[in-house]
Protein backbone atom coordinates (compact mmCIF):
# COMPACT_ATOMS: atom_id res chain seq x y z
CA UNK A 1 0.00 0.00 0.00
CA UNK A 2 3.11 2.50 0.60
CA UNK A 3 4.67 1.62 -2.45
CA UNK A 4 1.25 2.40 -4.39
CA UNK A 5 1.22 5.81 -2.49
CA UNK A 6 4.94 6.31 -3.39
CA UNK A 7 4.45 5.38 -7.03
CA UNK A 8 1.12 7.55 -7.44
CA UNK A 9 3.23 10.41 -5.34
CA UNK A 10 5.89 9.96 -8.31
CA UNK A 11 3.42 10.53 -11.23
CA UNK A 12 2.18 13.67 -9.09
CA UNK A 13 5.72 14.63 -9.27
CA UNK A 14 6.28 13.90 -12.56
CA UNK A 15 3.06 15.65 -13.35
CA UNK A 16 4.00 18.61 -11.54
CA UNK A 17 7.25 18.98 -13.88
CA UNK A 18 4.93 18.81 -17.16
CA UNK A 19 3.30 21.58 -15.54
CA UNK A 20 -0.12 20.72 -14.33
CA UNK A 21 -1.32 22.34 -11.57
CA UNK A 22 -3.72 20.32 -10.69
CA UNK A 23 -0.98 17.76 -9.57
CA UNK A 24 0.74 20.26 -7.22
CA UNK A 25 -2.79 20.90 -5.20
CA UNK A 26 -3.46 17.54 -4.62
CA UNK A 27 -0.07 17.25 -3.00
CA UNK A 28 -0.66 20.01 -1.35
CA UNK A 29 -4.15 19.47 0.67
CA UNK A 30 -2.69 15.91 1.58
CA UNK A 31 0.03 17.09 3.23
CA UNK A 32 -0.67 20.70 3.97
CA UNK A 33 -2.70 20.04 7.57
CA UNK A 34 0.72 17.81 8.77
CA UNK A 35 3.41 20.56 7.54
CA UNK A 36 1.57 23.21 9.54
CA UNK A 37 0.57 21.36 13.01
CA UNK A 38 4.36 20.34 12.73
CA UNK A 39 5.92 23.74 12.16
CA UNK A 40 3.70 24.93 14.92
CA UNK A 41 4.46 22.14 17.22
CA UNK A 42 8.20 22.87 16.62
CA UNK A 43 7.95 27.05 15.95
CA UNK A 44 5.58 27.46 19.13
CA UNK A 45 3.18 29.70 17.04
CA UNK A 46 1.16 29.40 14.39
CA UNK A 47 2.04 32.87 12.55
CA UNK A 48 5.60 31.97 12.08
CA UNK A 49 4.23 28.29 10.92
CA UNK A 50 2.24 29.66 8.15
CA UNK A 51 4.82 31.49 6.78
CA UNK A 52 7.16 28.41 7.12
CA UNK A 53 4.34 26.38 5.71
CA UNK A 54 5.14 28.49 1.90
CA UNK A 55 8.58 28.03 1.89
CA UNK A 56 7.93 24.57 2.72
CA UNK A 57 5.87 23.91 -0.39
CA UNK A 58 8.04 26.63 -2.33
CA UNK A 59 11.74 24.78 -1.53
CA UNK A 60 9.71 20.99 -2.08
CA UNK A 61 8.45 21.65 -5.71
CA UNK A 62 11.86 23.41 -6.81
CA UNK A 63 13.60 20.12 -5.59
CA UNK A 64 10.64 18.26 -7.79
CA UNK A 65 13.07 18.31 -10.32
CA UNK A 66 15.58 16.65 -8.81
CA UNK A 67 13.92 14.60 -6.16
CA UNK A 68 14.25 10.80 -6.93
CA UNK A 69 11.75 8.45 -5.03
CA UNK A 70 13.90 7.59 -1.83
CA UNK A 71 11.72 6.91 0.90
CA UNK A 72 8.33 8.80 0.38
CA UNK A 73 7.42 12.13 -0.45
CA UNK A 74 6.42 13.15 3.12
CA UNK A 75 9.53 12.32 4.81
CA UNK A 76 11.24 14.08 2.21
CA UNK A 77 8.49 17.21 2.74
CA UNK A 78 9.22 16.69 6.75
CA UNK A 79 13.11 16.81 6.08
CA UNK A 80 12.47 20.33 4.55
CA UNK A 81 9.67 21.29 6.84
CA UNK A 82 12.46 20.40 9.72
CA UNK A 83 15.37 22.60 8.04
CA UNK A 84 12.93 25.64 7.72
CA UNK A 85 11.72 25.69 10.94
CA UNK A 86 15.23 25.40 11.97
CA UNK A 87 16.38 28.45 9.43
CA UNK A 88 13.25 30.23 10.89
CA UNK A 89 14.11 29.44 14.82
CA UNK A 90 17.95 30.44 14.31
CA UNK A 91 16.92 33.93 12.94
CA UNK A 92 17.42 37.02 15.15
CA UNK A 93 14.52 38.25 16.46
CA UNK A 94 13.61 42.00 17.31
CA UNK A 95 9.85 40.49 19.60
CA UNK A 96 9.94 37.59 21.74
CA UNK A 97 8.25 34.44 20.21
CA UNK A 98 4.95 33.75 21.91
CA UNK A 99 5.73 32.09 25.24
CA UNK A 100 3.07 29.65 26.47
CA UNK A 101 0.60 32.77 27.01
CA UNK A 102 -3.15 31.80 27.14
CA UNK A 103 -4.01 29.70 24.65
CA UNK A 104 -5.61 30.67 21.19
CA UNK A 105 -7.50 27.30 21.03
CA UNK A 106 -10.87 26.46 22.57
CA UNK A 107 -11.94 23.42 24.59
CA UNK A 108 -12.29 23.01 28.01
CA UNK A 109 -10.22 24.04 30.89
CA UNK A 110 -8.44 20.25 31.27
CA UNK A 111 -7.57 20.42 27.60
CA UNK A 112 -6.11 23.95 28.00
CA UNK A 113 -4.30 22.73 30.86
CA UNK A 114 -3.13 20.09 28.57
CA UNK A 115 -1.89 21.17 25.54
CA UNK A 116 -0.20 24.27 27.72
CA UNK A 117 1.37 21.74 29.39
CA UNK A 118 2.73 20.11 26.91
CA UNK A 119 3.55 22.25 24.76
CA UNK A 120 5.58 24.22 27.43
CA UNK A 121 7.37 20.53 28.28
CA UNK A 122 8.57 20.16 24.41
CA UNK A 123 9.88 23.77 24.25
CA UNK A 124 11.73 22.75 27.45
CA UNK A 125 12.99 20.00 25.11
CA UNK A 126 16.59 20.04 22.90
CA UNK A 127 15.18 20.59 19.24
CA UNK A 128 16.42 17.28 18.34
CA UNK A 129 14.01 16.02 20.85
CA UNK A 130 11.36 17.62 19.95
CA UNK A 131 11.89 17.02 16.29
CA UNK A 132 12.03 13.17 16.80
CA UNK A 133 9.28 12.91 19.05
CA UNK A 134 6.94 15.09 16.84
CA UNK A 135 8.20 13.10 13.83
CA UNK A 136 7.82 9.00 15.75
CA UNK A 137 5.23 9.63 18.76
CA UNK A 138 2.76 12.19 16.45
CA UNK A 139 3.28 11.68 13.04
CA UNK A 140 4.22 8.28 13.59
CA UNK A 141 6.56 8.18 11.12
CA UNK A 142 8.80 4.56 11.98
CA UNK A 143 12.65 5.39 12.73
CA UNK A 144 14.22 4.73 9.30
CA UNK A 145 11.89 7.72 7.83
CA UNK A 146 12.47 9.76 11.00
CA UNK A 147 16.21 9.39 10.24
CA UNK A 148 16.25 9.83 7.04
CA UNK A 149 14.26 13.37 7.74
CA UNK A 150 16.91 14.42 10.23
CA UNK A 151 20.08 12.73 8.92
CA UNK A 152 21.15 10.43 10.89
CA UNK A 153 21.45 6.41 11.49
CA UNK A 154 18.37 4.35 12.85
CA UNK A 155 20.14 3.41 16.00
CA UNK A 156 20.72 6.77 16.51
CA UNK A 157 17.69 7.78 16.33
CA UNK A 158 16.21 4.93 18.39
CA UNK A 159 18.54 5.85 20.99
CA UNK A 160 17.53 9.48 20.81
CA UNK A 161 13.87 8.98 21.22
CA UNK A 162 14.31 6.76 24.16
CA UNK A 163 16.42 9.40 25.59
CA UNK A 164 13.68 12.30 24.19
CA UNK A 165 10.82 10.38 25.89
CA UNK A 166 12.28 10.44 29.09
CA UNK A 167 13.08 13.79 29.33
CA UNK A 168 9.78 14.39 27.92
CA UNK A 169 8.42 12.49 30.90
CA UNK A 170 10.57 14.52 33.32
CA UNK A 171 9.51 18.30 31.68
CA UNK A 172 5.94 16.80 32.31
CA UNK A 173 5.95 15.93 35.67
CA UNK A 174 7.77 19.50 36.67
CA UNK A 175 4.98 20.97 34.75
CA UNK A 176 2.45 19.69 36.63
CA UNK A 177 4.43 20.16 40.17
CA UNK A 178 5.17 16.77 40.56
CA UNK A 179 8.30 14.44 41.71
CA UNK A 180 9.67 11.86 39.09
CA UNK B 1 16.21 -10.67 32.31
CA UNK B 2 17.68 -7.93 33.95
CA UNK B 3 17.12 -4.47 34.76
CA UNK B 4 19.63 -2.92 32.14
CA UNK B 5 18.96 -5.27 29.41
CA UNK B 6 15.03 -4.17 30.04
CA UNK B 7 15.66 -0.83 29.57
CA UNK B 8 17.99 -1.28 26.74
CA UNK B 9 14.81 -2.45 25.00
CA UNK B 10 11.97 -0.85 26.23
CA UNK B 11 11.92 1.44 23.47
CA UNK B 12 11.89 -1.19 20.88
CA UNK B 13 8.93 -2.84 23.22
CA UNK B 14 6.86 0.31 23.34
CA UNK B 15 6.83 0.76 19.46
CA UNK B 16 6.69 -3.16 19.56
CA UNK B 17 9.55 -3.60 17.60
CA UNK B 18 10.50 -6.99 19.01
CA UNK B 19 9.30 -10.46 18.45
CA UNK B 20 6.87 -12.30 20.08
CA UNK B 21 9.37 -13.94 22.83
CA UNK B 22 10.96 -11.02 23.50
CA UNK B 23 8.28 -8.80 23.89
CA UNK B 24 6.83 -12.09 26.21
CA UNK B 25 9.96 -12.03 28.56
CA UNK B 26 9.86 -8.47 28.77
CA UNK B 27 5.92 -7.92 30.05
CA UNK B 28 7.26 -11.19 32.42
CA UNK B 29 10.18 -8.83 33.79
CA UNK B 30 7.87 -5.71 34.46
CA UNK B 31 5.08 -7.64 36.53
CA UNK B 32 8.19 -8.55 38.90
CA UNK B 33 9.99 -5.69 38.59
CA UNK B 34 8.30 -2.30 39.56
CA UNK B 35 10.80 -0.49 38.72
CA UNK B 36 11.23 -0.93 35.06
CA UNK B 37 6.94 -1.28 35.04
CA UNK B 38 6.91 2.39 36.38
CA UNK B 39 9.71 3.23 33.51
CA UNK B 40 7.30 1.53 31.03
CA UNK B 41 4.11 3.18 32.48
CA UNK B 42 5.16 6.70 32.52
CA UNK B 43 6.87 6.95 29.18
CA UNK B 44 3.57 5.46 27.48
CA UNK B 45 1.65 8.06 29.67
CA UNK B 46 3.88 10.77 28.06
CA UNK B 47 3.60 9.33 25.06
CA UNK B 48 -0.50 9.84 25.16
CA UNK B 49 -0.38 12.96 27.06
CA UNK B 50 2.06 14.26 23.85
CA UNK B 51 -0.13 12.81 21.19
CA UNK B 52 -3.60 14.33 23.04
CA UNK B 53 -2.06 17.18 23.79
CA UNK B 54 0.01 18.44 20.42
CA UNK B 55 -1.60 21.67 18.83
CA UNK B 56 -3.47 20.21 15.73
CA UNK B 57 -4.48 23.45 13.81
CA UNK B 58 -5.82 22.72 9.96
CA UNK B 59 -4.60 25.04 7.30
CA UNK B 60 -7.95 27.14 6.13
CA UNK B 61 -8.98 27.14 2.50
CA UNK B 62 -7.91 31.13 2.49
CA UNK B 63 -4.19 30.24 3.32
CA UNK B 64 -4.18 27.15 1.02
CA UNK B 65 -5.49 29.50 -1.38
CA UNK B 66 -2.84 31.91 -0.60
CA UNK B 67 0.33 29.34 -0.63
CA UNK B 68 -0.71 27.80 -3.98
CA UNK B 69 -1.21 30.86 -5.98
CA UNK B 70 2.40 31.73 -4.41
CA UNK B 71 3.37 28.09 -5.91
CA UNK B 72 1.48 29.22 -9.35
CA UNK B 73 3.35 32.53 -9.34
CA UNK B 74 6.70 30.99 -8.68
CA UNK B 75 6.39 28.27 -11.53
CA UNK B 76 5.55 29.69 -15.02
CA UNK B 77 5.07 26.76 -16.40
CA UNK B 78 2.36 25.99 -13.90
CA UNK B 79 0.66 29.27 -14.79
CA UNK B 80 0.50 28.22 -18.05
CA UNK B 81 -1.57 24.74 -17.67
CA UNK B 82 -4.00 26.08 -14.88
CA UNK B 83 -4.83 30.07 -13.54
CA UNK B 84 -4.81 30.03 -10.29
CA UNK B 85 -8.44 31.38 -10.00
CA UNK B 86 -9.45 28.02 -11.40
CA UNK B 87 -7.88 25.67 -8.64
CA UNK B 88 -10.30 25.36 -6.17
CA UNK B 89 -13.36 24.81 -8.55
CA UNK B 90 -11.70 21.58 -9.24
CA UNK B 91 -12.72 18.54 -7.24
CA UNK B 92 -9.99 16.47 -4.94
CA UNK B 93 -11.04 13.01 -4.97
CA UNK B 94 -8.81 9.75 -3.78
CA UNK B 95 -8.07 8.26 -7.18
CA UNK B 96 -8.74 11.23 -9.25
CA UNK B 97 -4.94 11.70 -10.23
CA UNK B 98 -4.84 7.80 -11.27
CA UNK B 99 -3.25 7.46 -14.73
Amino acid sequence: MENGRESEEARLVARFRAGDMQAVETLFWRYADAVLAYATRLLGNRADAEEVLSEVFLRAFEGCMGYRAEGTFKAWLFRIARNCCIDRLRQPRLLPLEDGGEPAWGGDTAEVDLRVAVQRALKRLPEEYQTVLLLCDVEEFTAKEAAQIIGRSVPSVKGMLYRARTALRDALSEEWGEET
Amino acid sequence: MKCTEVRELLGNYMDQELTESMMQRIERHLLRCPACAYEARSLEQARQLLRQGVETPMVSEQLGERVLRHIAEHFPHLQTAHQPEELFSLPLLPGDFEE
